[in-house]
């Protein structure tokens, strides 16, 4: 067996996450050194990558077109992009996503953009840790139904994909070690392996907050200032867990492995009954690991290009950045009617960070102009991530 | 973390052992590992009742409320452990095979894993009319040959220490303290046969197997009645082999009787349906993904021995699995 390494050793000491611009770097045995293009400032810490799934060019351009790609769903329906849109930072504005066959996902369809650097890769599973684990989910699950390939139709769906030119290069392209990588037996790997590098390569890290920390103080307007130290303040709380470079403390790159457990916290949106309940099936982490002190756990989300992701929380259940400030300055949300009646800033398992603040109108308009200077502009119109297959057909129509 | 060096040290004296042979019976190992060791084939047999389970066939009577109409949909399950128990109960272990690599990973105890496919070939479960997956004999040795046996024990599902390795393949479980892969800890046989693709036996979303996968359709709701096993309750770092589950939801099963002479194992899914009124959902999905706050799944539980809230684990119902003559 051949030795390899998941995770490289932590010898980098540079700590400055979120300083920004310095170019000056410790030795980190090559952990900063790749060959691909991973389309940002160098300052950000490379990502981590599973050894056998090592990124490349042509697996990530493979990968985008797999992304675009209706065919790659049981009914011809739906592709990656149906839930996660380019123009809405790769989400899709609805409170909840709907899949193939109609059904409705449980949880709010949330941004992939700078996925590689969490250390989970749902709202509240603690166990899929690997793109290459979680793609699988949407793909062939079955509850919900999201892309709806299943056994019964899963080799109509390839033979969809085998059909099309493009794929027969793209394939050869992807994986040049193997035969035959769209016909052979390893065709669903490939497809696997090539949407996660896809998605792994989505990066951004271009806001107006990043041009501020890089040194230009005039890329922030005085209120999105005001509203900055308001969020790293001891009165709002916001940066404990909304932290560092990708603005949550879900984090992991290749300078360090974290130690402690990946951070789920509870905000206290919901008490059902008095009792703490969330509504099912949106549990939480409680969902996989049963134990009632994680009912009500979810990642930190990053805040990168939030004021283009809404509604937000889990369950898309809080229509703007006005309202989720509203519901952390009370401590959590008290709701009062029907079906989920509970005050959840009673919530015995809410984060010992949700606590009520005072805050004035103006302090959140000040807080939302923040929030809104962490949007990556050019992300939402990127080329290197956009439809391909709209290319063609410009290029196909032009004289 | 686990080492399992020794383990699979020993698994490869047995294989060096019995690889190889053909013979359906012979006192005789061929040298190595297992000598005297009893070459042996268990079937298994999905039943509805006393009818045959068939793909897209329909069956009366399933379940409380004077019962539905309900159709074959699915009926696959891992199993491990397999071993006899002899009169004075002792158990003696069944080393399997790995002569069908899509269908067994050879050893014995919890590193002897078969998936058993009882999708018969007519058209209904897998969407065609054949099944290339079809599986239903386990087959092994074991040191019987002198023994009275009384019974045939073996457990459903992945053992732990296989159930949350990746299931894609080729990515081995890497130790969070030295860095290294763990031995072994890469999917063979039935293990990687069930995640590649659409596998339908790997449970993604809580990265494990889906132990058994049994299913009913239900004409009058046009739903499946989902009967999908899997442990629940975990914690722990799948990828570095530190995940462990609180409830792991494998069966251990006792077939009282079994001669390997003229039975087969029976599963009956009318049997483990038969506390269940199959056109209603108590709550999660559809029937029974091994929730222990879906009520659906209590009488499957209690019927398959497993514990569950509010439910009573040693029950007496009828079996889900016995020992019925072969034909």
């Amino acid at each position: 067996m051949i030795p390899t390494r998941l995770f490289l050793p932590a010898l980098c000491l540079l700590l400055a996450a979120c300083g920004g611009g310095s170019s000056t770097r410790v030795d980190d045995q090559n952990a900063s050194a790749s060959d691909f293009n991973w389309n940002m400032p160098g300052w950000v810490p490379l990502p981590m990558e599973p050894a056998n799934n090592r990124i490349t060019e042509e697996k990530f351009q493979l990968g985008r077109h797999l992304f675009y790609d209706t065919d790659l769903s049981g009914n011809g329906t739906i592709s990656c992009e149906s839930c996660h849109q380019q123009d809405k930072a790769f989400t899709d504005g609805r409170v909840r996503p709907v899949g193939a066959t109609g059904e409705v996902h449980p949880r709010n369809a949330q941004s992939i953009a700078n996925a590689a650097w969490l250390r989970t890769l749902t709202w509240g599973n603690p166990a899929l840790t690997e793109i290459e684990q979680q793609i699988v989910v949407p793909l062939f699950g079955i509850d919900p139904v999201e892309h709806g390939i299943n056994e019964a139709n899963q080799d109509m769906v390839l033979a969809r994909l085998q059909e099309k030119p493009e794929y027969q290069s793209l394939f050869a392209a992807a994986y040049p070690e193997q035969d035959d990588p769209l016909f052979g037996e390893l065709a669903w790997q490939n497809i696997v392996r090539s949407l996660s590098s896809f998605v792994r390569g989505i990066t951004s890290f271009r806001s107006d907050f990043d041009r501020y920390n890089a040194g230009e103080v005039g890329a922030l307007s005085a209120s999105a200032k005001r509203g900055m130290n308001l969020f790293n303040s001891e009165r709002l709380e916001c940066f404990h867990c909304h932290e560092g470079y990708t603005l949550t403390a879900s984090v992991r790159d290749r300078r360090i492995t974290p130690t402690v457990p990946a951070p789920f916290n509870n905000t206290g949106l919901y008490n059902i009954d008095g009792i703490s309940g969330y509504p099912a099936p949106n549990t939480g982490k409680y969902e996989l690991s049963g134990n009632p002190a994680d009912m009500g756990r979810f990642r930190p989300q990053s805040l990168r290009n939030v004021a283009l992701t809404a509604p937000y929380n889990h369950d898309g259940s809080t229509a703007t950045l006005r309202d989720v400030i509203r519901n952390y300055a009370a401590g959590g949300r008290n709701i009062t009617t029907p079906p989920h009646v509970g005050d959840g800033r009673m919530n015995v398992n809410k984060d010992p960070f949700i606590v009520s603040f005072t805050i004035s109108e103006a302090e959140i308009d000040d807080v939302v102009a923040f929030l809104e200077s962490l949007t990556d502009h050019e992300l939402i119109d990127d080329p290197r991530y956009s439809n391909p297959w709209l290319e063609v057909t410009v290029q196909d129509t032009a004289p | 973390m686990r080492i399992v060096l020794p383990a699979l040290l020993g698994l490869g004296v047995v294989l060096t052992g019995c690889g190889g042979s053909s013979s359906s019976s012979s006192d005789n190992g061929s040298g190595g590992g297992q000598p005297g060791a009893t070459q042996v084939s268990i079937p298994f047999r999905a039943m509805v009742g006393n009818e045959p389970f068939e793909c897209g066939r329909t069956y009366a009577g399933i379940g409380l409320n004077g019962g539905n109409n309900a159709v074959g949909n699915d009926a696959r399950l891992f199993i491990h452990n397999v071993r006899f128990v002899t009169n004075d109960d002792r158990e003696i272990p069944v080393t399997l095979d790995d002569q069908v690599a899509d269908h067994q990973k050879a050893g014995a105890g919890e590193e002897g894993i078969a998936l058993i496919d009882l999708r018969d070939k007519s058209l209904g479960c897998t969407g065609e009319d054949a099944n290339p997956d079809y599986y239903d004999t386990v087959t092994g040795r074991a040191d019987i040959a002198d023994e009275n046996i009384r019974a045939l024990r073996f457990s459903v599902g992945v053992p732990e220490k296989y159930n949350h390795i990746d299931a894609q393949g080729g990515q081995p479980q890497i130790d969070a303290d030295s860095g290294e892969p763990i031995p072994g800890s890469e999917a063979t046989g039935p293990l990687i046969a069930s995640g590649m693709g659409a596998g339908g036996m790997h449970w993604s979303w809580a990265m494990g197997y889906v132990h058994a996968r049994l299913e009913m359709q239900v004409p009058a709701s046009s739903n499946v009645f989902y009967i999908h096993l899997g442990s629940t309750a975990c914690e722990g770092e799948a990828v570095n082999g530190e995940r462990t589950c609180a409830n792991g939801n494998r069966p251990d099963v006792e077939v009282d009787g079994f001669d390997l002479r003229q039975h087969v194992v029976r599963m009956d899914l009318a049997s483990l349906l038969s506390g269940n009124d199959i056109t209603v959902n108590q709550g999660g999905p559809f029937g029974c993904m091994s929730s222990d706050v879906d009520l659906d799944c209590l009488p499957i539980f209690e019927r398959l021995g497993l514990p569950f809230p509010g439910g009573d684990p040693d029950g007496d119902f009828a079996p889900v699995f016995s020992a019925v003559d072969a034909d």
